[in-house]
């Protein structure tokens, strides 16, 4: 048996700082820490299952290749949800009018209860859409808060705004939320 | 602020798990619609894509993005200072 990486147990920063000085098992490590993450923030916000993994693969890319851009003030994470949402609105520029939701999108889990699955995936695809009619900020910061239990200093520091204002937008987001899928 | 008001800010922290709701928390969310509303769509907001994070090849990812990290980045393109210079001097290669 072999012992777990020392990587496992340092904070982002840490590890920041080591692939800096040239370690890329640390910059690995946090691709394996964010991925499953960022993926499922970059499919809230719209993006098709299909090209998830190529988002995500582009925005480690851009953020390792940017890293001078993370001066710490707010999270890892955050600051790379920040990146992978650029990319995320830079892709619907580029694929405008071309969006084709798979038909296997819904059909990817296993299912006990096809019903109750059935049913739960509606209810998601519908919150999904609703999000998607969302204006950016308050996309974001909706997913930031809600999906990802963020708290408002850091997704103010992601996106550049106060945490008031990121209060501001979540509630506007709650309130259309709660108009579009009731 | 309001009963409303503060059981929205816990709303978040209750959903993932970093709290609970009291008991008297847990009685105004019976009673008041609006918060009802408002919790069930916060708790299907910190499940949104939940599959994904069981299913995404983290380890697979991580092998690909340093693969990519190990290439030269791509030069950016400098088309409009080239394309000026590069105009005479076609034309003077071509006199010559």
């Amino acid at each position: 048996m072999t012992a777990p990486s020392p990587a496992l147990e340092l904070p982002d920063a840490s590890l920041v700082a080591a692939y800096r000085r040239g370690d890329e098992r640390a910059a690995a490590e946090l691709v394996r820490r964010h991925s499953a993450a960022l993926s499922r923030f970059l499919y809230a916000a719209g993006a098709p299952r299909g090209e998830l993994e190529d988002l995500v693969q582009e925005t480690f890319i851009k953020a390792f290749r940017a890293l001078d851009g993370w001066r710490g003030e707010a999270t890892f994470r955050s600051w790379l949800f920040r990146i992978g949402g650029n990319l995320r609105k830079d892709w619907f520029r580029r694929h405008r009018g071309r969006e084709v939701v798979s038909i296997f999108d819904a059909d990817l889990r296993d299912s006990a209860d096809p019903g109750a699955e059935a049913e739960a995936a509606d209810a998601e695809e519908r919150l999904r859409q609703g999000v998607g009619t969302l204006p950016r900020l308050q996309r974001e910061v909706f997913l930031l808060r809600a999906q990802q239990g963020m708290e408002y200093d850091d997704i103010a520091a992601s996106l550049g705004t106060t945490p008031g204002a990121a209060r501001v937008h979540y509630h506007h987001a709650v309130k259309r939320l709660k108009e579009l899928i009731a | 602020m309001t009963e409303c008001a503060v059981l929205s800010e816990r709303m978040v922290a209750v959903a993932h798990r970093r709290g609970s709701w009291s008991p008297d928390e847990a009685a105004h969310l019976v009673a008041c619609g609006d918060c009802r509303a408002e919790w069930r769509l916060v708790q299907a907001g910190a499940q949104l894509g939940r599959d994904l994070e069981q299913t995404f090849p983290a380890e697979m990812m991580a092998a690909r993005v340093m693969a990519s990290l190990r290439q030269p980045a791509p030069r950016p393109l400098r088309t409009r200072a080239w394309r000026w210079l590069a105009a005479p001097a076609a034309v003077a290669a071509a006199i010559a």
